[in-house]
Formats: structure tokens, C-alpha cells, sequence
């Protein structure tokens, strides 16, 4: 079976913004529908940084990583505030190494994209090419 | 005893910080810290109510990502310095253990801690009140030697 992922950067708590890409890579991965992907990276957002407030040990981050019985959930935090989260099959590894190679994605063909507006929902084909192809080839 | 173990300082791998015992309503029966060097809550109560509101929001947005044929429930969640366990049983009673990033798979150990620790001592206690806080010994001192015991964390 293909990797199954569901992918959606959001923006920094402060500006709330909806999800500029929210895609399925998978037809195993739930269907969610786009209010509801809105509303579940929110909550995702909200949740994350409650975790950190819930640590009984100094200088937590946010959630990075949330295992569940029928799907894996890994979170990149970007130091200028981006919310990078995948959805994958239990037991997917190196989950932290797509999201970073998928940062790289996003700065290079959606950033650097003079027609870009930033915080406006993503649609650039080379982007979804790219990203496609990187989660095509993640091991299982 | 618990308190001063790994008082060394330095690495302390597989580390037990705290653990949490809620019931369905949100009451939480049991709380008990080893180390816990920051509180951001005003009072443990406080505390205890951000737990359960999380782990409550939590299994809903689970939920919501979990495919339709796929089982739901979470059994863990981390940061990069402390890991979230949790079991949950039928009857909703929901037990969370906060242990160090790089501690093993606990779900074995909190299913443990609720079939043969709780359920023995809490459970089959006539003496045992379902809607307030434990105030029992053995459950106490068996949770406390079975954990010190526990591969994971003899620190």
C-alpha cells in the first residue's frame, strides 16, 4: 500500500490563518472535508501548544509527534512560525526528515515564486509535482 | 526514596516526570510527580483540568484523522523533552504517564498498572468511591514498586 499522508502547513497562532495546502496523498487517508480540514489544523495548532504548557520538565516545544493506533502524526515547527504536519501509516519512520525536506519544497517553489502571495492558499503545479514525488518515495 | 534518585544531574534517560489517573467525568483519582522541575499551572488542580481538557480534544481530533476503517485511540504524544503515554479503558478511565522522549513503548506498563494494580487494589476495594480521589496504600506502594522496578527506569 502507499505511504498514506495528509499534509497541511498553517501559519503562526497569532494570525489563525486557514491552511494555505491541505492535500491526500492516499485513498486510505480520511476524508476530510475543507471546513473541517480548517478546523482540524486549528485545533492541531491549539493542542500543540497546550502540550508544551502540560511539560514537567523546562524549554519544551511544541507537539512534534502524536502516535495512534491507525495513523502516525509528525509536526514541524519553523522558526518563523510555519506549521508543517503529515498524517502517515502507523510506524512510518523518518517522518521528521520529509518534513524538512518538504520546508526546503515549499521555500524554494512556493516562497521564492514571485507570484506568491504569502499566507494565500498555495497553488503552484511544480510544488505538488515535487511534494508528490518526495512522499511517493518515503520509506516504509 | 523516588525523589532522589537521578539527583546527579546530567543525562537521565528513561526518566518517569509524573502520571495522571482521570475517570470518565474529568476527576482526576490520581496524581503522582518523581521529577518535575516546572509548573505552569497556578495550583496541581488547574493542572489537572488542562490534562484532561487536552487528552479529551486530543481523542477527538484523532478521530477525525483516523481513516474509516482504521482503530481509534492514541496511545502517545511527545515533544522534544518529555513524552505523553496514555491508555484508556472501556469504562474511560484514562491513566497518563509523562516520561522522558527517549523512554520505551509504556502502553504495555499502563495496561499493567490498570489490570493488576488498580483494578486489584481500587477496583476490588468495597471500601473504593467512584467518583473521588484514591486514598488507598496498597495501590499506592504497589504503583510505587512496580514502577521503580520497571526496566525502563532504574536511573
Amino acid at each position: 500500500a502507499a505511504a498514506r499522508t495528509h499534509r497541511a502547513p498553517t501559519t503562526a497562532p497569532a494570525r489563525a490563518r486557514p491552511p494555505a495546502s491541505a492535500q491526500n496523498f492516499s485513498p486510505n487517508a480520511a476524508k476530510l472535508k475543507s471546513n473541517d480540514q480548517l478546523m482540524c489544523a486549528s485545533t492541531l495548532n491549539g493542542l500543540a501548544l497546550i502540550l508544551k504548557e502540560l511539560s514537567p520538565v523546562g524549554g519544551a516545544r511544541p507537539m512534534a509527534a502524536l502516535e495512534a493506533t491507525s495513523f502516525t502524526l509528525a509536526a514541524l515547527d519553523t522558526a518563523t512560525g510555519l506549521k508543517f504536519f503529515v498524517v502517515a501509516e502507523p510506524g512510518t519512520q523518518g517522518l521528521d526528515v520529509v518534513l524538512r525536506a518538504a520546508y526546503v519544497l515549499y521555500c524554494d517553489y512556493v516562497l521564492k515564486n514571485p507570484f506568491y502571495e504569502l499566507d494565500m492558499p498555495i497553488h503552484c503545479d511544480r510544488f505538488d509535482a515535487r511534494l508528490g514525488r518526495l512522499l511517493a518515495d518515503v520509506p516504509r | 526514596a523516588a525523589h532522589g534518585r537521578g539527583a546527579g544531574g546530567g543525562a537521565r534517560a528513561r526518566m518517569i516526570y509524573n502520571m495522571y489517573i482521570f475517570n470518565r467525568d474529568g476527576v482526576c483519582l490520581f496524581y503522582r510527580e518523581w521529577h518535575r522541575s516546572i509548573r505552569t499551572a497556578e495550583s496541581n488542580q488547574e493542572d489537572q483540568k488542562l490534562m484532561f481538557g487536552f487528552l479529551f480534544s486530543l481523542k477527538h481530533l484523532v478521530n477525525k484523522f483516523t481513516p474509516e476503517s482504521g482503530a481509534p485511540g492514541f496511545h502517545a504524544c511527545h515533544t522534544n523533552k518529555f513524552k505523553l503515554n496514555y491508555y484508556e479503558t472501556m469504562s474511560g478511565l484514562r491513566f497518563v504517564i509523562n516520561t522522558d522522549p527517549r523512554a520505551a513503548d509504556m502502553r504495555e506498563c499502563l495496561r499493567h498498572i490498570y489490570s493488576n494494580i488498580f483494578v486489584e487494589f481500587c477496583a476490588k476495594n468495597p471500601l473504593y468511591d467512584r467518583g473521588k480521589p484514591l486514598d488507598n496504600q496498597l495501590f499506592e506502594q504497589s504503583l510505587e514498586t512496580y514502577l521503580e522496578n520497571h526496566p525502563a527506569f532504574r536511573s
